[in-house]
């Protein structure tokens, strides 16, 4: 699969981090959209069903966890790769995203290369 | 004529007698309301500064986050109150919960919560730690098992008793008092836990500022853009909580003597509350008197305890829009005041209380309870001499002109304050409105409250024993259930 | 007559006209500091716009040649605050080497020197951004000079010294940070979040440091140095944990000690454990049912479920719950109980409830 072709969620409340991570992801060749909310985020899916869902967990509204739990409990969703984006590993925020199933995640402050390398490893695009 | 001689004389012998004393009085509180002004003003602009240093980020992801329980009282309230929910459980936090006490609700309030989330009945077991009058009749949460998410049905026995309900079901170190009618900023639960992480030993209760959410742009529980109302009824009250509830509050937390914590919007310990026995389920004033209870109990312990303000506007509430509405507020908000200073006056001038009562329960004696009296005699008097042509047309307009000048002042800085530092109000019609509002609160509000707020005193003296049988039960032991 | 000369006409006039500028004075500044505020809003938006993909590009790490980094310092002088700040506030969200590439461009512009010649301003807001500036560049070598600062007057720059100390992670401070926690000359000290964040932050060198705060006088420091000793999580702390647990008398900084306890100890806590989920302060018991539970063993099924039975409600409840958690082995005991019937079928009855209904939600996936 070429990544032009794989598309990636991004939902951030943060202007900074979300265009950070759109501009990372698209230099890669990723097709990439970004929503501010939880609640954005669900329709978005609606509307497509992306690779990866990068998730922020702690957004006004629904949090990150909430739209984790709403993908896994989707039928449709299956397929979609949720990278979660936590400030700092809290032990109970990395448990609970594993728990709801999350497939891997990245601590803020974070590094938009390992952001990368993690969203490339997971559509088994290793660099 | 001579009964009008007689009283010309007597007014005027008042009047020489009193009026000094009264032109004092109305300095010294316009002056105190500026001074506490500019003292929450320091504040406000610092922390302003400071924001990009402050770590408000690193907040929101702090290890030592404690869970909060958010206790929301329910009552007839079915048509907000899906909104309300919703919001509450979608705040930001890593840890929170949202507990709805229905009080007896007749409307179809439950069968809207039950519908939208789903809710199945539970059997749990209500810890008495608090004591109450009325015990839940069932308890629902939502089918999923996860949504933290409480509701509990009981017979009807007013908010006092069914926050104590909710604070007995809680299961988080901290517990938040909130109006099911008010709405938080997202961000509410972190910015009121921000106290207890700061100093988790001491910290027993916060604070927060409330801001009047009539002519906000609101949607989904969300303020979306801050306006003023637009009708003069709701602006003057708007006017009035930024400078009392606001500034006069932020700057009595800055000389660490605050009193009061608003009712819609407090945050407690848990187990501080447990231990000074819950909400006074007779008290009028029981927020005052919660927080008076806190003060006493742990001053008597000699258990180190802090009371802490918030000064981040975060909770918005809807104010009185009909005269009879404010009226009822008003009333009662004064009969609560004057019934747990009475009930508190041991703290009066004791230096036991440090600052509290050498500063801030005198200053609630002498200023907040006494000001509608004197405010209302020293208008009878003047216009009374007026009437009796003891004061020239002239000076009586000057004199007034004065009193009132300093008064819209003293809003006036507080309106600065506000525009210099946190500046909610985007609009530029806003900035009209609110100088009208200034002008206007002085003609016709300022009084008529201050007539309300006698009333509510009269009440309370007049049928005292009968509070006073309920008051004295207000031991910070033991209750009866 | 008396009523007339309360206050000379002429005085009263003269106020009038005192008030009514005051009046005019405030007016006018409420006026033109939106206007000026709009107006400077508008012109760093636009900046700030344009240098937007510069910014990005650096920020990411995708600037290979420089060329973005050069458009960001190649601003006027006068509009470089303005490109340092949006820079800083990007700072605190990245790390490694874009973190780096961004504080170059802080580098450019002379921030460095600036912010060390800040460190003894007489602005306590002054002293607080040049703190904070020195630990967004990570210039690890200013430790030092942060350390002073600790001890600063203002809370607020005591606060920003501690969180630039925690990006520089210089363990070596440790002891000043805690030391910070508890002031002798100030009533407030450092808020305890922060010295838990910054301590957790700091490199291995800060460990005998925490373990020996956890005996200090003052209870504030000794509650940092138990949760910092369960966040970070400091293991080889386990033994020093296990002692202060029987001296403490703080029942908060208590319950502190028995949750680090859940985290850095083993198989052999869980009677210790089993005890303190008895202590008669609730937030204590909670802790340490708590700590049975994240303790995960098989052998905390046997801790806890007679808990399940206790007379407080909340724990019981809680007790039950984490049973739940603990697997198959937790599910069967509250079974077990459930059909004893006993005052402890009630709590045991709803956890297993919401068990239930959780994994009924997840039979859809």
């Amino acid at each position: 699969m070429s990544p032009e072709h794989q598309s990636i969620l991004v939902a951030d409340d943060d202007p900074d981090i979300r265009d950070l991570v759109v501009f990372k992801l698209q230099q890669a060749g990723y097709e990439v959209r970004a929503v501010e909310d939880g609640t954005a985020a669900l329709s978005a899916l609606e509307d497509g069903i992306p690779d990866v869902v990068v998730l922020d967990v702690m957004m006004p509204g629904l949090s990150g966890l909430d739209v984790l739990r709403q993908i896994r409990a989707t039928d449709r969703l299956s397929g979609v790769k949720v990278v979660l984006l936590t400030a700092r590993a809290r032990d109970t925020d990395v448990d609970d995203g594993y728990n709801t199933g999350a497939d891997d995640y990245v601590t803020k402050p974070f590094s938009p290369r390992e952001l990368l390398h993690r969203v490339n490893t997971l559509l088994g695009r290793g660099r | 004529m001579e009964w009008i001689d007689a009283l010309r004389s007597a007014v005027a012998a008042v009047l020489a007698f009193i009026a000094v004393p009264v032109l004092i009085y109305f300095l010294l509180i316009n002056t105190s309301y500026l001074v506490m002004i500019v003292l929450a003003a320091v504040d406000f602009v610092a922390q302003r500064r400071r924001i990009p240093f402050a770590g408000r980020e690193e907040l929101m992801h702090s290890r030592t986050m404690p869970g909060i329980s958010v206790v929301a009282p329910m009552h007839n309230e079915e048509v907000g109150i899906r909104v309300a929910v919703e919001s509450f459980l979608s705040l930001q936090h890593p840890r929170h919960e949202v507990i709805v006490v229905d009080d007896g609700s007749t409307d179809n309030g439950f069968e809207v919560l039950r519908r939208a989330f789903d809710l199945v009945p539970v059997s749990r077991q209500m810890p008495q730690d608090v004591p109450v009058r009325e015990t839940p009749t069932s308890i629902h949460v939502p089918r999923d098992g996860r949504t933290r998410l409480t509701v509990v049905r009981k017979r009807n026995s007013g908010r006092s008793d069914s926050i104590n309900v909710g604070v007995n079901l809680a299961r988080e170190d901290l517990v938040l008092f909130v109006d099911s009618d008010s709405i938080l900023d997202p961000g509410a639960l972190l910015a009121v836990s921000r106290p207890f992480i700061e100093d988790p030993i001491s910290t027993v209760a916060a604070g927060g500022v409330i801001r009047a959410v009539n002519g906000c742009r609101v949607k989904g529980g969300r303020v979306l853009e801050v306006r003023m109302p637009g009708t003069p009824l709701a602006d003057i009250q708007v006017m009035e909580y930024l400078r009392a509830f606001h500034l006069g509050r932020a700057g009595w937390s800055r000389i660490n003597a605050l009193l009061l914590i608003s009712g819609a919007f407090g945050v407690f310990r848990r187990d501080a509350l447990v231990s000074v026995g819950g909400l006074d389920a007779s008290s009028i004033g029981e927020d005052f008197e919660l927080v008076m209870r806190l003060h006493r109990t742990f001053r008597k312990q000699r258990r180190p305890y802090r009371v802490t303000f918030l000064t981040e506007p975060i909770c918005w509430t809807e104010v009185p829009s009909t005269l009879p509405v404010l009226r009822r507020q008003r009333a009662r908000w004064h009969r609560g005041l004057w019934e747990t200073l009475w009930a508190y006056r041991d703290m009066l001038g004791n230096p036991r209380y440090g600052r509290l009562g050498l500063v801030a329960v005198p200053y609630y004696w002498l200023f907040e309870l006494v000001a509608p009296l004197l405010e209302l005699a020293g208008l009878v008097l003047i216009a009374l001499g007026f009437a009796l042509g003891l004061v020239a047309v002239e000076y009586f307009v000057l004199f007034m002109l004065v009193a009132y000048a300093y008064a819209i002042i003293v809003t006036l800085a507080a309106v600065t304050i506000e525009e210099l530092s946190y500046h909610k109000y985007p609009r530029w019609r806003d900035l009209g409105i609110t100088l009208g509002a200034v002008v206007l609160e002085n003609l016709g509000y300022r009084q008529l409250t201050a007539w309300w707020r006698m009333e509510g005193w009269v009440a309370s003296l007049r049928n005292r024993r009968q509070v006073w049988g309920t008051m004295t039960r207000s031991g910070f032991t033991e209750v009866d259930g | 007559m008396a009523a007339q000369t309360v206050v000379s006409a002429p005085l009263l006039s003269w106020v009038l006209w005192v008030l009514v500028w005051a009046a005019i004075l405030l007016i006018a500044t409420v006026l033109g500091s939106r206007a000026g505020r709009l107006w400077r809003e508008h012109r760093d938006a636009q900046l700030l716009g344009e240098l937007r993909p510069a910014m990005l590009e650096v920020a990411s790490g995708e600037d290979d040649d420089a060329s973005a980094l050069h458009r960001l310092t190649a601003v006027p002088a006068h509009r470089v605050p303005v490109v340092d700040r949006a820079v800083s506030a990007m700072l605190s969200k990245v790390r490694g080497e874009p973190a780096r590439a961004l504080a170059r461009v802080l580098e450019a512009h002379g921030r460095a020197q600036w912010a060390i010649r800040g460190l003894s301003s007489h602005s306590a807001v002054h002293r607080a951004h040049a703190a904070w500036t020195l630990g967004l560049m990570r210039a690890r070598e200013t430790a030092p000079r942060l350390v002073p600062l600790l001890q600063d007057r203002s809370a607020d720059v005591v606060v920003a010294a501690a969180r630039a100390l925690a990006l520089l992670g210089d363990g070596s401070a440790a002891r000043a940070v805690l030391r910070a926690v508890a002031p002798r000359r100030r009533p407030r000290g450092l808020p305890s979040w922060v010295a838990v964040e910054s301590l957790c932050a700091f490199d291995d060198s800060a460990a005998p440091v925490i373990e020996a705060a956890t005996l200090h006088p003052n209870s504030a420091v000794r509650h940092v140095a138990a949760t910092v000793i369960g966040a970070r999580p400091l293991l080889g702390a386990a033994p020093v944990v296990r002692e202060r647990l029987a001296e403490e008398t703080d029942p908060r900084t208590l319950a502190a000690f028995v949750e680090a306890l859940g985290r850095v100890g083993g198989p052999r806590d869980l009677p210790v454990l089993s005890r303190f989920a008895r202590h008669r302060d609730e937030t204590v018991a909670l802790a340490a049912v708590e700590s049975l539970e994240r303790l995960g063993l098989a052998s905390s099924v046997a801790a806890l479920a007679p808990l399940v039975a206790d007379p407080r409600p909340r724990l019981a409840e809680r007790a039950a719950v984490a049973l739940t958690e603990l697997g198959p082995a937790g599910r069967d005991r509250l079974r077990d109980v459930v059909a004893a019937e006993g005052s402890a079928a009630l709590p045991a009855n709803y956890a297993l409830q919401l068990t239930a209904m959780r994994s009924a939600g997840h039979g859809v996936d």
